[in-house]
């Protein structure tokens, strides 16, 4: 055991390699996941039906299948990318499929209400989306989109794959140095395990919290451009409920009360 | 090119059937126990109720691909000898055992409260409460859920790759070097595994469909 040990310094090379992609990648996959999820929602059947085709196939496909292809297939027409390169944007592509998915259901699931309430404020789609539609949406969205993030972090160990130096990269050079390969798997499972389980568990400790702290929250934060947080504590508080015109959709009857 | 990437579908198709292969043996031992794990943590044994947990958060929180390199090289080393496709069915099976464990939970809480007492009242041992009433309860609430881990395990065998199993990625590669072709290879690669997941995720969302529309118009469904 103390064998593998030596190499730590190495290990450790590869595991800042390794946060370092999935700290570039989490914003690059999020913001155009959103796109991908608006682009679902857009009136032009053109666009809903590109981004909705983009969604299917990349969930139907392994992310190791499209990582060889953006790798190796791509030269081949043309674009070369380096390791690198091509594991980031592999990671965005994937993951941005997934995180649309995340988003149109949050977006769907804000209750019509505050849509309607917006629409009479003659607030702009822009301004609805970004005052009406993402804060709610946002509290709901952060533990899949966090769940997301630890996926994206345990796919960058495909990254060796394609001879990025990240830790499963070092790892496997190790294995073929030292006679102590499961050891050096094992160190690798633990430095994965150290960094998953805290953001696990900090992301289910979120999720039990911020829907008791949801309702408090808007109320705090009433000021002079919060009309609609002043129209729904004004429907909250005369016993307007989000039905009168569409159905609600199930289960955001609760952030209502 | 038609022509030439026609020569390679046949090896292809063996790979995909190999992946298939892997994905029913690996999703049966996953099934199996992962129902025991979840079952397990129901029945209240102080100890085996803190293993389990443990089990599927450590497994849960570590990639697959370690987990395979690391059976890869252990399993040999402890003096076990099986083939690639066997150690590969294992890591697989042990790793969405923990996944499906945590659908198995979700199901088996979300079982009235009523079922149970109604089981007891009816003078049913513990082994015919679970076989008898609430299982097949479960069984039928977690079908969506299960159907998805189908299609997410048809992906994972792509990463068994590495363990040399000669699953539908590995023979693609394995074409597409020899012949430095990967252009064509691997988009037929990427659209046979769209081949048989989208089927797959269809089936899935129609099951969803129904058995939420049994679920609102009651236990008898129609």
């Amino acid at each position: 055991m103390p064998d593998v040990f030596q190499h730590w310094p190495r290990l450790v090379d590869g595991a800042l390699v390794t946060i370092q992609v999935t700290a570039i990648a989490t914003p690059l996959f999020i913001c155009l996941g959103l796109l991908i999820a608006l682009g679902r929602m857009s009136r032009l059947r053109a666009i809903r039906w590109v981004a909705g085709g983009f969604v299917e196939v990349v969930r139907g496909t392994p992310f190791l299948v499209q990582l060889f292809w953006l790798f190796f297939a791509l030269p081949l027409a043309g674009i070369t990318l380096q390791p690198l390169v091509a594991g980031i944007l592999a990671l965005t592509l994937h993951f941005a499929a997934y995180a649309s998915e995340i988003f149109r259901a949050g977006i769907q699931s804000i209750p019509t209400g505050e849509l309607d309430a917006a629409k009479v404020l003659g607030l702009g789609s822009f301004t609805t989306l970004r005052r009406v539609i993402l804060p709610r949406a946002l509290v709901l969205l952060i533990p899949p989109i966090g769940n997301n993030i630890i996926e994206v972090f345990k796919a960058t160990s495909l990254l060796a794959l394609i001879t990025v130096d990240e830790i499963v990269f070092y790892a496997q050079r190790l294995t073929a140095q030292t006679r102590q390969a499961p050891d050096v798997w094992i160190l690798v499972a633990f430095f994965y395990f150290i960094v998953s389980f805290p953001a696990t568990v900090g992301i289910n400790w979120y999720e039990r919290h911020a829907a008791r702290r949801y309702g408090l929250r808007r109320s705090d934060h009433v000021g002079h451009h919060d009309l609609t947080a002043l129209v729904r504590v004004a429907r909250r508080v005369l016993g307007f409920s989000a039905t009168t015109t569409r159905k609600t959709p199930p289960g955001t009857s609760g952030g209502e009360e | 090119m038609i022509e030439r990437v026609g020569g390679y579908l046949p090896s292809l198709i063996a790979g995909a059937g190999l992946t298939l292969k892997l994905t029913i043996s690996a999703m049966l031992l996953a099934s199996v126990l992962g129902l025991a794990l979840a079952v397990v943590r129901f029945v209240r044994t102080p100890f085996v109720a803190w293993l389990v947990p443990a089990y599927v958060t450590v497994v849960r929180n570590t990639p697959e691909l370690v987990q395979l390199y690391l059976f890869f090289y252990a399993l040999p080393a402890w003096g076990i000898n099986v083939g690639a496709f066997q150690t590969a069915t294992l890591v697989l099976g042990l790793h969405f055992a923990a996944s499906l464990a945590e659908v198995y939970r979700g199901g088996i809480a979300s079982i009235d409260q009523g079922q149970w007492e109604a089981a007891i009242v009816l003078g049913l041992p513990k082994r015919k409460q679970w076989t008898r009433i609430i299982l097949p309860q479960v069984f039928r609430r977690i079908i969506p859920a299960w159907g998805n881990y189908v299609t997410v395990m048809v992906k994972v065998t792509a990463l068994t790759s590495v363990i040399t199993v000669p699953e539908l990625t590995l023979v693609g590669n394995d074409i597409a070097a020899r012949n430095f072709r990967f252009l064509e290879v691997f988009t037929l690669v990427g659209i046979i595994y769209f081949l048989i997941n989208f089927p797959l995720s269809l089936i899935v969302r129609h099951a969803e469909r129904r058995l939420a529309r049994s679920e609102v118009t009651g236990k008898a469904g129609r």
